[in-house]
């Protein structure tokens, strides 16, 4: 398990936090997504042998809103 | 105050299709897309997504008529005195304005005006929404009072602003209602709206947050007794150009009835002779919410006349010639003491 910290761009308010974090959070691999709206960050715990960076990176786009790490 | 929940209606209209209520369609169409999959397991008739998207949005405003009621009553602890009110209708008017920023994207520190619900919160009504029950969505509906976005946060403050049960529920019931239209097409159809329109929406919901913040401050200011309100200002400018003699003065009294009614005091004029005794039998005929709270902010006085009750108020007039601002517990309505 790694911790990542990944920048989010986009997120209008703190529902948006929400939906990312339960979209991660359902992902096979991925254990925990505390993602902060005023921060505009989401700490992302995950096992990288089940899920890569770019997949969540995706999944974050995927939903309407740019990430980076 | 027509006004007033006439502009939290149309911030509600405004808001109804923002992100964060998307997120709740979304959550919605959960919910109905696991109801669906039980009904084609049952083999019955589709019925399409109305009935739970209306449970949803009833339930949705309960809830939040509830919680305003909640706030309401939990503002009227803060209305012990002028001082404490005075500074609660500031706060109030500092969070919506913050709010009104953080839409408008002017600068990131007002992200921090947007209280973030708990997670143990959030991943509870997510769970609720894969829930397969057939209340599935009244209970998803009632749940989003606990994930709030942030111009429902600024309602929910103006709710407890209100310092009254019966007000705090009328304003998240305007809100909520105004949000229903546009949630109700966006559910029904199972869609979010497109990037460009959610811009506008957020600037719009915006303004009428600052337009209902500018109420909000008038009242403040008449509440510390300083005469620089909205109005004030615009008919001593009026009264600049046009030399007016001002209102007409009645003969000084010592003692008058002062009546409460709906939206108006009757007779919201009243003058006195500089030095006197007065008093003041406060008549509280169809005074409701703030109105039960009686201010004269420059003599500190403060009183609660309930709806149907009356109360006697006395006091020294001032020793200079002026004019003196009664009001209701909000700086909403309010009348004149002309000390001559």
């Amino acid at each position: 398990m790694v911790k990542k910290v990944f920048k989010i761009q986009g997120m209008h308010c703190t529902a948006c936090a929400m939906d990312i974090d339960g979209e991660l959070e359902d992902t096979e691999g991925i254990k925990e997504s505390n993602t902060n709206y005023a921060k505009q960050l989401s700490e992302i715990i995950f096992d990288p042998g089940k899920v890569s960076e770019e997949k969540i990176r995706d999944i974050i786009k995927g939903l309407g809103y740019n990430a980076t790490y | 105050m027509t006004i007033n929940f006439w502009t939290i209606f149309l911030t509600g209209l405004f808001t109804g299709g923002l992100t964060c209520l998307a997120v709740q369609g979304g959550l919605l169409a959960a919910t109905i897309a696991q109801q669906e999959e039980e009904k084609l397991k049952e083999k019955t008739k589709l019925t399409g997504n109305a009935l739970p998207v209306t449970a949803f949005l009833v339930a949705k405003l309960i809830a939040y008529t509830g919680l305003g009621f909640f706030l309401g009553w939990f503002g009227s602890f803060f209305q012990i005195s002028l001082a404490f009110q005075v500074l609660m209708q500031f706060a109030v008017v500092v969070f919506m304005i913050g709010t009104a920023l953080n839409l408008l994207n002017i600068h990131p520190i007002f992200r921090y005006f947007v209280i973030q619900p708990p997670k143990f919160l959030t991943r509870l009504i997510r769970r609720q929404s894969k829930n397969k029950n057939l209340f599935a969505p009244i209970l998803l509906g009632a749940f989003t009072v606990f994930i709030p976005c942030g111009t429902t946060q600024a309602m929910m403050v103006l709710a407890i602003g209100s310092g009254s049960p019966a007000l705090g529920a009328a304003i998240l019931f305007a809100f909520v209602i105004g949000t229903s239209p546009l949630f109700f097409t966006l559910g029904y159809f199972a869609m979010k709206l497109g990037d460009s329109l959610q811009q506008k929406f957020m600037k719009l919901a915006a303004y009428s947050l600052i337009l209902l913040a500018i109420f909000n401050l008038n009242g403040a200011i008449a509440l510390t007794g300083s005469s620089f309100t909205f109005e004030n200002i615009g008919s001593n400018f009026w009264c600049y150009l046009t030399s007016c003699k001002g209102n007409t003065l009645g003969a000084a009294v010592t003692e008058a009835v002062i009546e409460f009614n709906a939206g108006y005091y009757n007779p919201s004029l009243i003058t006195v002779k500089t030095n006197s005794e007065v008093k003041l039998n406060l008549v509280n005929k169809d005074g409701s919410s703030c109105m039960q709270s009686f201010v004269i902010p420059s003599l500190g006085i403060l009183r609660m006349v309930q709806y149907g009750t009356s109360d006697i108020v006395e006091f020294t007039a001032p020793k200079e010639v002026g004019r003196l601002t009664f009001m209701c517990g909000m700086g909403m309505y309010r009348g004149v003491i002309n000390v001559i």
